[in-house]
């Protein structure tokens, strides 16, 4: 899980300690981020060799970053959210991947009840071509929050914003979404 | 269309898979510890000699050329210099060891005319040949500028003249250098300073430090710009215009709540009551009830598969011999399998006849609910934006009228009108901006701190002694700063002139601060009257890492907001 108690943020926060002084000691953090991490890279990602590396360049990145890490009361977890953003868009950039979205059916589903429409072949193709016709921003929020299905809090924390702003943000963003879906029409 | 790929219905990708992936200790041999420090290798050394030697050498070349050139320098072309700064004079020493104000470094070539622009507006004029140089090579004018308290406290600028503390509406320090030594303006050729101040100087007189003697001398200056009566009246204007954007603010935050309404309460779902969506893909199964009591539950039930599945046509084509019903979280999926294989469908359980009819009319009431309480939210969110125009409109007409009134015969409004061209995001710092319109001209045949200001009175000391205490613990400070928040004038007790026996206080919000052995810093918010009555005053320990300009400035309310 990502989300934390107070307890656990503590004891996360004596792991980073340790790790500081003693790279070998990131292990803990490794294992327990690893899945998460790559679960976020491969969402975006169409390679899943790929998105291995890049999940290995994540943390190799965050090890060497470790001094400079400061704690700010979330879940080390954004910390390393941020980097593999960071990494995905590099990786991007110097391999030509493609900046994949991945869908289940199943989510196409819940927009149609959003937008009141019926679930066809049609709104099908009108819905994905929406998506991708959408701003990275607002990709990534729709992403997170209705195909990763992500709490708000957490989207706030990965993304530096508040979980209020998430919410708003997110909220305009369906708004964006339902509009190009109806100008699809045409 | 981006440069993007749409992926439906990939297959997902198991744990197991990914933890078997997990290879740390490749990681760590992939991870290198952080290097030795760059000055610390050889190569750096032999590069660094040879740089060196070559620099040495090209600029002991004679330069002849001769130009009539002007050069500008704009403060953000140039860089912040920590070393190699000449010392800190004997008057001029931080109170804090560990903190240090830094000075921005301007190269220039002595040679030709040349204006330096600092980041607040103020110029700096060197003609050509004004500086007493060592060589012909290019010179560096350090500068600081000192616009608040912290600044002036952390390069440690003696602020006291006679007997009193000074208030200060703006204060330069610019030094020359070239290579690495300390350069002169030349006796004949004075150099312009043009110090904007953040302050109107009305009642401000305008002094030159003493870097020896660490006092200050009145200093023939020009005063222009910063009339009280047009900054007042633009201030009075400028209020209407904090109330509006405050409102404009404020209305902005609804409307931003009332959205977030519009998401907490979403239209029914058909799913949710088991409704069908499309009718074709319905079908019945004679599944086991005591196997899912939730579905028998339900009453007589088909199931109807989620559309754009890629194997349906094949699922209902054949003729299955055997299925299992699977759920996870609430979701179901069904496989039909027989001898050649098998094939799964994610599907939902739709209710049918009574119950159906039942199931239509209590999701039509909610949908019904939801969408009146989704109407009325949107008229409200509809009303806020309206109001909100309305008020953005007004406010464009406060501007305007702004504009109008201090148009044309108004040097202050034009001069801060040209700041605001320039700086367009900026606009929320208005009344700031035509402050520093204020300036005072100087010229002057030597570098150092250059400050105009305010003398004001050292408060009455009180009449019992005052106890300082960190923790419970009664400490004997050697000297003890005072800020004024409200005359914005910092007093320092534990001079000769000002001992600690005549520590005072005026009648205002306070910070009493006192620098500890250790470089820690100790500090207080407190009144006259709270002080007197308890005849101590407890103060808090920043830990001497935990000291920065920023925190400082936190103290003494001086945090800037970003423009």
């Amino acid at each position: 899980m990502y989300h934390h108690t107070n307890e656990k943020l503590r004891s996360e926060l004596e792991w980073i300690q340790l790790a500081k002084r003693d790279p070998e000691k990131f292990a803990s953090l490794y294992e327990k981020y690893h899945e998460q991490i790559f679960r976020y890279i491969y969402q975006r990602m169409d390679d899943k060799e790929l998105a291995f590396d890049v999940t290995s360049q994540v943390f190799l990145k965050a090890m060497n970053n470790l001094p400079k890490y400061e704690y700010r009361g979330v879940p080390f977890g954004s910390w390393l959210y941020r980097i593999a953003k960071s990494e995905l868009y590099q990786a991007f950039r110097d391999r030509s991947s493609k900046r994949a979205i991945n869908i289940e059916t199943v989510h196409l589903a819940t927009f149609m009840d959003v937008f009141e429409d019926e679930e066809n072949e049609i709104n099908k193709k009108r819905l994905l071509s929406s998506i991708a016709e959408l701003k990275e921003a607002d990709v990534q929020l729709i992403e997170m929050r209705f195909f990763e299905q992500r709490p708000y809090k957490e989207m706030g924390e990965i993304l530096g914003i508040t979980e209020n702003n998430a919410k708003v943000k997110t909220f305009r963003a369906l708004e964006k979404l339902k509009q190009l879906f109806n100008q699809n029409n045409r | 269309m981006k440069n993007r790929k749409i992926i439906l219905d990939r297959g997902s990708i198991s744990s197991q898979e990914i933890a078997e992936r997990q290879d740390f200790d490749k990681l760590l041999k992939s991870f290198k510890a952080p290097p030795n420090p760059y000055w610390k290798s050889i190569w750096f050394w032999g590069t660094t000699g040879v740089a060196t030697l070559g620099l040495f050498l090209l600029t002991k070349q004679p330069f002849t050329e001769n130009e009539t050139l002007t050069e500008t320098i704009h403060e953000e072309n140039t860089t912040l210099a920590l070393d190699g700064l000449p010392q800190d004079t004997e008057c001029i020493k931080s109170p804090v060891a560990a903190v240090e104000i830094p000075f921005v470094s301007h190269e220039i070539d002595p040679s030709i005319d040349n204006e330096i622009i600092l980041e607040n507006g103020s110029t700096i004029s060197i003609k050509a040949g004004s500086i007493e140089t060592i060589s012909s090579g290019r010179v560096v004018i350090k500068t600081r500028v000192f616009e608040d308290k912290t600044t002036a406290f952390l390069a440690g600028v003696p602020m006291d003249f006679k007997n009193s503390a000074f208030e200060s509406a703006g204060m330069i320090e610019v030094r020359g250098e070239q290579e690495g030594k300390e350069v002169f303006v030349r006796a004949d050729q004075p150099i312009e300073i043009d110090l904007k101040l953040y302050k109107d100087y009305d009642g401000f007189d305008f002094y030159a430090l003493d870097d020896q003697s660490g006092k200050w001398t009145t200093y023939p200056c020009e005063f222009s710009g910063g009339k009280v009566d047009e900054v007042t009246a633009l201030s009075e204007t400028d209020k209407k215009k904090t109330v509006l954007t405050n409102e404009i603010q404020s209305i902005t935050t609804q409307i931003s709540e009332k959205e977030n309404d519009l998401l907490e309460a979403p239209l029914p779902l058909k799913e949710t009551y088991y409704l069908p969506k499309n009718e074709q893909y319905i079908f019945t199964l004679d599944y086991n009830k005591r196997d899912f009591p939730e579905l028998a539950a339900l009453g007589p039930i088909n199931f109807e598969a989620y559309p754009n599945q890629a194997n349906y046509e094949n699922i209902f084509k054949k003729s299955w011999s055997n299925f299992t019903i699977e759920e996870v979280e609430g979701k179901y999926s069904v496989t039909f399998s027989d001898k050649l294989g098998e094939e799964s469908l994610k599907v939902r359980p739709i209710v049918t006849g009574i119950r159906l009819e039942e199931a239509i009319q209590v999701y039509n009431e909610a949908k019904q609910d939801a969408q009146a309480k989704r109407d009325l939210i949107e008229a409200e969110r509809e009303q806020l934006v309206n109001r909100r125009a309305e008020k953005n409109i007004e406010l464009q007409r406060y501007i305007a009228d702004m504009e109008k009134r201090f148009n044309a015969s108004n040097v202050v409004y034009l001069e801060a009108k040209k700041i605001l061209e320039a700086k367009e995001q900026r606009k929320d710092r208005f009344v700031g901006e035509i402050l520093t319109a204020a300036s005072a001209k100087f010229r002057t045949t030597q570098f150092g701190v250059f400050n105009c200001d305010k003398p004001v009175g050292y408060p009455k000391p009180f009449e019992n002694f005052i106890r300082f205490e960190i923790a419970g613990n009664v400490i004997s400070p050697k000297s003890v700063y005072v800020f004024d928040l409200d005359k914005d004038v910092r007093y320092q007790f534990g001079s000769l002139s000002n001992p600690l026996t005549s520590f005072g206080m005026n009648g205002h919000e306070n910070v009493v601060m006192i620098v500890l052995e250790n470089n820690e810093v100790a500090y207080a918010h407190t009144s006259k009257a709270g002080a007197k009555q308890s005849g101590r005053i407890q103060l808090n320990v920043i830990p001497a890492e935990k000291v920065t300009e920023e925190r400082i400035k936190t103290i003494l309310n001086e945090e800037r907001v970003s423009a």
